[in-house]
């Protein structure tokens, strides 16, 4: 086949070049790996696994044809970046990299085997589940799923973030854009911020007299005093936060008249973007891999203390110092991709390293940063001292244009990490 | 409405990138792993670069150079003087502090293997 002669070109060519003399050995890992879910820690870690040991079998189950990645997608609200710009596919995986890719729901994660939602069975000798976030629909007096198509989240991309993109469009100019940032911790925390940036930018251009509150769950955000800097530069008043205590903490919504009751009264919106709380993905709860909200794991090789063979990466798991975020995912998933191969192999883990740096935006030519090296002490993942932290305040135009710049270098970096 | 482009592959925002990572795909990013001997402590440490720095096919015009074709002396050369603030940067300098001494030659030794 294609497929197979390129692959073994590709190795040929690879063991000639790059492997260092003193320690060039096969690989000797051999088994089955099913990853279920394709997103920043799913994709990357299907991707890992075959790059590191070519024979073992993957199969990843992911049930869409094409991702939209959730960074970035604030761009798409500001009318920055189409939808198209934040889509990928699974192609390469499969055609360059001979990850077998499966188009299904996953129904369970059962003893052994992937349980698809049509019944049917992909067998494996180890599992990785990266399923990202579900929401709790039912935390906020007046919301449900189902208004979810009223009072859309858009905080996973694609289809929410079309229609959020579209209210926006349809609202007048002196409307008001209502967010409501959950509590911690939830899927990239200073997302909500970004988002209120790039509803301004839109607005300055389009609707000068419009207006974007923040009501908030919590007293601070990330990145808070680089976000609130950046605004008052760029937008004036047109952004306002509100902290849980100073009023901000919603207690209900009215989807027909669309009003937020706060505890200091009700606020009047145009457009909600209510981002509710989370917790790991549904098959998580379904396989017996969660403890509450989240999936805790082993901070070295990401294996589900609760499920022995069955690892979970990326924001369904237990990962903290790390936030929930895309890089920590890829991180994470490369992290247990080794652990995988290792384990198959008969071989001890060896500590990982991880990183994480989130870029955001205030305007498309204002970027901002966080960054920080991780360390697993056995028990819990650390942050390294003396490293990271975030961008310097008042850094000037120059540096905040530079960090833009990087965001999206970033972006296809990582992107062409996972995908391609 | 909705096309059925995607990033890569359509003509939009990063049009013709598909193409040239496919070019790169073929001789393998420096910082991909190496194959089966790559999962050990240089390689570990490594990964984490992949997420900002792409095949050299594949980083646009003014954003985050690529790794490729770096050899091991410049690499950990880089490194420290980003950690000491000899090189100005917006954010590995912050990043660099988090490794050791060690950890900078492991990390150095396998980014620029192929540069050997």
């Amino acid at each position: 086949m294609k497929r197979r002669t390129f692959l073994t070109a590709g190795a040929a060519a690879l063991a000639g070049s790059v492997l260092p003399a003193h320690s060039a050995r096969a690989g000797k890992a051999r088994g089955r790996v099913v990853v279920v879910g394709g997103g920043f820690g799913g994709a990357t870690a299907a991707k890992y696994v075959k790059l590191l040991a070519p024979e073992v079998e993957v199969t990843l189950v992911e049930q869409n044809r094409e991702y939209h990645t959730c960074p970035f997608s604030n761009l798409v609200l500001g009318g920055e970046l189409p939808l198209s710009g934040v889509r990928h596919g699974y192609g390469a995986l499969s055609s360059r990299y001979g990850v077998r890719v499966v188009h299904s729901a996953a129904a369970q994660v059962g003893e052994g085997k992937v349980v698809l939602a049509d019944g049917s069975e992909v067998a494996f000798d180890r599992a990785l589940v990266s399923p990202g976030i579900d929401f709790h629909f039912d935390k906020m007096p007046g919301y449900s799923a189902a208004l979810a198509e009223k009072i859309p989240h858009a905080w996973k991309a694609g289809a929410q973030t079309a229609l959020l993109r579209r209210q926006l469009e349809a609202m007048p100019d002196g409307g008001t854009a209502v967010i409501l940032p959950p509590a911690n911790p939830f899927r990239c925390p200073p997302g909500p911020y970004e988002r209120a940036g790039m509803f301004a930018h839109y607005f300055k251009k389009a609707k000068p007299r419009a207006k974007v509150l923040i009501l908030d769950a919590k007293e601070k955000f990330s990145k808070q005093p680089l976000f609130e800097e950046g605004w008052a530069l760029h937008y004036g008043e047109m952004i306002e936060w509100r902290s849980a205590e100073a009023g901000g903490k919603a207690e209900a919504l009215d989807a027909k008249t669309m009003t937020v009751e706060t505890e200091f009264g009700e606020e009047k919106a145009d457009v909600i973007n209510y981002i509710p709380p989370q917790r790991a993905g549904q098959i998580a709860h379904d396989s017996g891999l969660t403890e509450g909200d989240w999936c805790p794991v082993n901070t070295i090789t990401f294996e589900s203390t609760l499920r022995p063979g069955v690892h979970v990466i990326g924001d369904s798991c237990v990962a903290a110092k790390m936030p929930k975020s895309g890089f920590s995912a890829n991180s994470q998933g490369k992290a247990a991709a080794a652990a995988i191969v290792r384990a198959l192999s008969g071989e001890e883990p060896i500590a990982p390293s991880f990183a994480n740096t989130c870029y955001s935006f205030v305007t498309p030519s204002h970027g901002i940063s966080v960054a920080a090296v991780y360390r697993s002490d056995g028990k819990a993942i650390q942050s390294v001292e003396g490293a990271g932290g975030v961008s310097p305040k008042e850094a000037g135009a120059d540096f905040r244009r530079r960090e833009a710049d990087y965001a999206r270098g970033w972006y296809r970096a990582i992107t062409a990490d996972m995908f391609y | 409405m909705r096309d059925d482009k995607t990033a890569f592959g359509g003509c939009g925002f990063f049009g013709g990138f598909l193409r040239r990572v496919a070019v790169a795909a073929a001789v393998l990013a420096v910082c991909a792993p190496a194959g089966a001997e790559g999962v050990g402590r240089g390689a570990l440490l490594s990964f984490s670069c992949a997420a900002c720095h792409a095949p050299a096919a594949a980083t646009g015009n003014g954003g985050i150079p690529s790794l490729e074709g770096r050899g091991a002396g410049f690499i950990a050369a880089a490194l420290r003087d980003f950690q000491s603030g000899a090189s100005e940067s917006t954010v590995m300098g912050r990043i660099a502090k988090g490794y050791d001494d060690d950890e900078i030659d492991a990390i150095a030794a396998y980014l620029g293997r192929k540069a050997q």
